[in-house]
């Protein structure tokens, strides 16, 4: 037909927009990974630049030093984790004793915690000055040389207190997976002539594997990117060793090589999680769910399940936020004092400001990716959105390396510019400002607003937009009266995930922030470092406050999730 | 001799259901249907007598051992049953030689590699035995979770809606399959289902349940044709409700008078329950007998379906053989086959 109508016409330039769109979207979301990319690029970028002697230097006094406490510390955690994890994971889904209902969310609240935070009040409590050794000294009138208490500042120390409040993620994926698997696999087990211990090792453990790595994984980077605690309980790392070389040292180039070799290790656990979960992705062989019917325990089985779920519990969340109380309350100075408003304010206002950010970028990258458009346009969305979503393994050091170098650099640029045109200095522009810190924040958490918001964008199916497309609903009125009644729940679970994780960060915030900025954490860490546990208390309850947000959250989510669960039913 | 007595058996799965057996036995080598609706308490049965619950009270013998009973529990491990579900339950982690091996530990490995082979040789999966489950088409995970419950030579098969995951080209032919297998190996199984076709083709014997209770067991032509009550009846085939009433000469209706023996225990007004192809059509121009005026038939292959209006305006459905199939608007005499006619004392 050599007549093209009117309307065809239309079509045709609507078509040609829509390729523009499209194009636009992918060279947006293009920008936002190169900018996320940036710190990485930066610190892999300074393998190859020579750092001369201090290298030399580093090479062979404390690098050995770093590895090697590393490699004990990501030992330890594992075996923790995955000992904590798994075994209350199992138990709360598959037995019936008392308080099972309250563990299976309760064992979320040490996520609450962050690890700097329980480092400070176990040391407050089992350090030779603290209530415990003081007790023990008063009953039996021992003097310092008379016995031997174990050290709470030791790597030892340092295992615990990660495993502690890391093991959560360990639990969350086990116990999704568990509650995933088809009962009636296990059942069939059990008539084949097979108890429970075994039908747990050789059906339910295989299979769950792969999620289980995961969540070990996950629970691996936050040891490998904690500093906090690893800096108050004087065990070397690379994280230590990097703010160190930095701000110690002042050498730039061997803190960029430090953390390169910071994020090899990173990479590695990435590299071990996708590997694992493309090799033996089980298929599921069931599509039918059943009501878990747990098997109840008696007597010394009940109690010894009981304890094996409150004692991470109680260890991990209520010991140490009910001493950080009781600190607070007994030196009320730590809260109630003129400055404290100001540290709550400037912490949740940078932490809004964070997270609205990460949103607002993570809905720009995932609707542009969902607008579709050429292959090649989508393909570029595509992986930036992965590239995006890589800050979250970035340590806060190494990523506040990764920015505070190219920024000085900028800012040198610009000022030397400046100086020989125009005669004017302009001094430091994004270095030390706010703004720097909110590019390290927004780098390190869009990973978590980007799957949420993915997560909850994908439930929105074409056929849905297709369905409302033939009411005469589209474009904008598509989105407000199909997309937003659907996603705005996980949107603000996007926004709070986000608060909270800036609330609680640390490192970044310490060798970030402008001059004179202080958040709970930081004070929480300074007091901390002085000695002075007790002013640190009140800060560390309002982060361990806010922290709780989140975990109400997940377990609200995970308690929906499994197929087949009844309505109202709790898992 | 019975391979498994159920007695004065009492479950409850939540408050307000419960399952009340008096006695159910299945016989050796033969295989017994549940029949019934979903939530008829038929699965939960099938769970009980495999030791994945425990009932409250009321006693259950495999083999004449007491697996459950006063103070008494075997748990699922040690009653050597065999159990293959719906969705087959395969383990997706082991090979289909895995799985099928799974249930036979404490044996040489020699032994279980003989039993396994022998057992996949009879099913046809030998060569599979690498595979892994998610590579197989349905029938052959179907055959799989047969061969893995069947292996370590299992007292009896409990079998949970085995067919129902299959298409239904499939499924009729995995049926006859596995009614061969059972009988080959004299196997007693008892099978779950709620397709009563399924019932009636595989069952030697079928136990109907609605609501925890059992409602009639026999063989599936006792109950096909002499259903207890009016859930029988109506659950086994179709049935047309007709209006009759009982009058000095006997049973009266717009189809025609019925010899009936529960006739004699009403009086006045009551309803029959006809199948479609006890309702036999001849086209004809006399209106003197019971007559039908043909709606529109249907025609389904072998036979037809015809619906038929009735002097009263009240629309029933014939079944006629398709040579016999008439033209719309016909006027048809109606004759019954007496014995597929039921009258239940009280509906």
């Amino acid at each position: 037909m050599a007549v093209v109508s009117p309307t065809q016409n239309l079509n045709i330039k609507k078509a040609r927009s829509r390729g523009l769109f499209s194009s636009l979207g992918a060279g947006l979301s293009l920008l936002v990974a190169s900018l996320i990319a940036i710190p990485i690029l930066v610190v892999f970028g300074f393998i190859f630049v020579p750092a001369g002697d201090i290298w030399s230097h580093l090479a062979s006094t404390v690098l050995p030093l770093y590895l090697i406490n590393t490699l004990i510390l990501g030992a330890g955690v594992a075996v923790l984790v995955l000992t904590i994890g798994v075994s209350t994971a199992w138990l709360v889904t598959m037995y019936e004793f008392p308080g099972r209902r309250y563990f299976s969310w309760a064992l979320f609240l040490p996520l609450a915690m962050p690890a700097y935070i329980i480092a400070y009040t176990y040391t407050g409590m089992f350090d030779f000055a603290g209530p415990v050794q003081t007790f023990l000294r008063e009953l039996f009138g021992w003097g310092r040389q008379d016995y031997w208490f174990p050290p709470v500042r030791s790597i030892g120390g340092a295992i615990l207190m990660l495993g502690l409040v890391l093991y959560p993620y360990v639990y969350l994926v086990s116990r999704a997976a568990f509650l995933e698997q088809s009962v009636c696999a296990l059942e069939v087990g059990r008539t084949l002539g097979r108890n429970s211990w075994s039908v747990f090792r050789e059906i339910a453990l295989p299979l769950a594997r792969p999620a289980i790595v995961t969540g070990l994984a996950l629970a691996l980077m936050e040891t490998l990117s904690d500093f906090g605690t690893v800096q108050y309980f004087a065990v070397d790392t690379f994280t230590t060793g990097i703010y160190r070389t930095w701000l110690g040292l002042g050498e730039p180039a061997a803190a960029a090589q430090l953390a390169a070799m910071l994020m090899g290790f990173v990479f590695f656990l990435v590299i071990l999680e996708r590997v694992n979960r493309g090799a033996r992705k089980y298929h599921h062989t069931t599509g039918r769910y059943q009501q878990i019917r747990r098997e109840r325990l008696k007597g010394i089985k009940a109690l010894l399940a009981f304890f094996a779920c409150f004692a991470p519990i109680f260890f991990g969340f209520l010991l140490p936020s009910g001493w950080l109380l009781n600190e607070s309350i007994s030196h009320p100075g730590s809260v109630l004092n003129a400055e404290f408003p100001k540290l709550v304010m400037s912490s949740i206002s940078i932490a809004v400001m964070a997270s609205i950010f990460a949103l607002v970028i993570a809905m720009l990258l995932v609707y542009g990716n969902r607008m579709g458009g050429q292959k090649s346009a989508s393909k570029i969305k595509t992986f930036s959105i992965r590239v995006a979503a890589m800050g979250y393994a970035i340590p806060g050091p190494v990523l506040a390396v990764g920015i505070l170098i190219p920024f000085g650099f900028a800012d040198n640029a610009v000022d030397q510019f400046m100086r020989t045109q125009f005669g004017v200095s302009t001094g430091l522009i994004l270095s030390g400002t706010l703004f720097a810190l909110m590019f390290a924040y927004v780098v390190r958490f869009l990973a978590v607003s980007l799957n949420t918001v993915e997560g909850s964008v994908e439930k929105i199916t074409p056929s849905m937009e297709q369905a409302a497309r033939t009411m005469g609903v589209t474009g904008i009125r598509a989105i407000f009266k199909v997309h937003v009644p659907i996603i705005s729940g996980s949107l603000m679970t996007a926004l709070l995930l986000v608060f909270v994780d800036v609330m609680k960060e640390l490192p970044a915030t310490l060798i970030m922030r402008p001059f004179g900025f202080e958040t709970l954490a930081v004070r929480a860490y300074e007091m901390a470092s002085d000695e002075r546990l007790s002013e640190a208390a009140g800060p560390s309850i309002a982060i361990v406050l806010a922290g709780i947000i989140p975990v109400i959250i997940l377990s609200r989510a995970i308690g929906r999730s499994r197929p087949g669960q009844k309505p109202g039913e709790e898992s | 001799m019975s391979k498994l007595i159920i007695t004065d058996l009492l479950h409850h799965n939540s408050e307000n259901f419960s399952v009340k057996i008096d006695l159910l036995a299945a016989e050796a080598g033969k295989i017994l249907c549940l029949l019934g609706p979903s939530g008829c308490g038929k699965s939960t049965t099938l769970r009980l007598a495999a030791g994945l619950d425990n009932p409250e009270s009321g006693n259950i013998h495999i083999n004449g051992d007491c697996v459950a009973g006063a103070g008494v529990f075997v748990p699922a491990e040690d009653r050597r049953v065999g159990l293959v579900f719906q969705d087959y339950a395969l383990f997706p982690h082991l090979t289909v030689l895995g799985n099928i091996q799974f249930g036979l530990q404490n044996m040489k490995a020699k032994q279980r590699r003989e039993i396994a082979e022998t057992i996949m040789k009879k099913l046809d999966l030998t060569a599979f035995s690498e595979k892994y489950p998610h590579m197989l088409s349905g029938g052959e995970q179907q055959r799989v979770a047969l061969a893995r419950a069947l292996a370590p030579n299992p007292r009896i098969m409990l079998m949970d809606e085995p067919f129902s995951g299959l298409d239904v080209v499939l499924r009729n032919h995995v049926r006859d399959e596995t009614v061969t297998l059972l009988k080959e190996t004299g196997t007693t199984a008892l099978l779950v289902t709620h397709d009563p076709e399924e019932a009636m083709r595989m069952a030697d014997k079928i136990v109907l349940m609605k609501d925890g209770r059992i409602e009639q067991q026999g063989t599936p032509a006792e109950l096909y044709s002499n259903p207890k009550n009016e859930f029988v009846a109506s659950f086994l085939g179709d049935v047309n409700r007709i209006s009759a009433f009982v009058n000095p000469e006997g049973l009266q209706s717009e189809v025609g008078a019925i010899l009936h023996e529960n006739a004699k225990n009403i009086t006045g007004d009551c309803e029959i329950l006809v199948r479609p192809e006890a309702i036999r059509l001849r086209p004809t121009s006399d209106a003197s007998g019971p007559t039908g005026r043909v709606l529109k038939s249907r025609n389904l292959g072998a036979y037809c379906l015809v619906d038929l209006e009735l002097p009263s305006g009240k629309v029933i459905v014939a079944r006629a053989a398709t040579i016999l199939q008439p033209e719309d608007d016909q006027i048809c005499a109606i004759s019954l086959d007496q014995r597929q006619v039921f009258l239940f004392a009280s509906v």
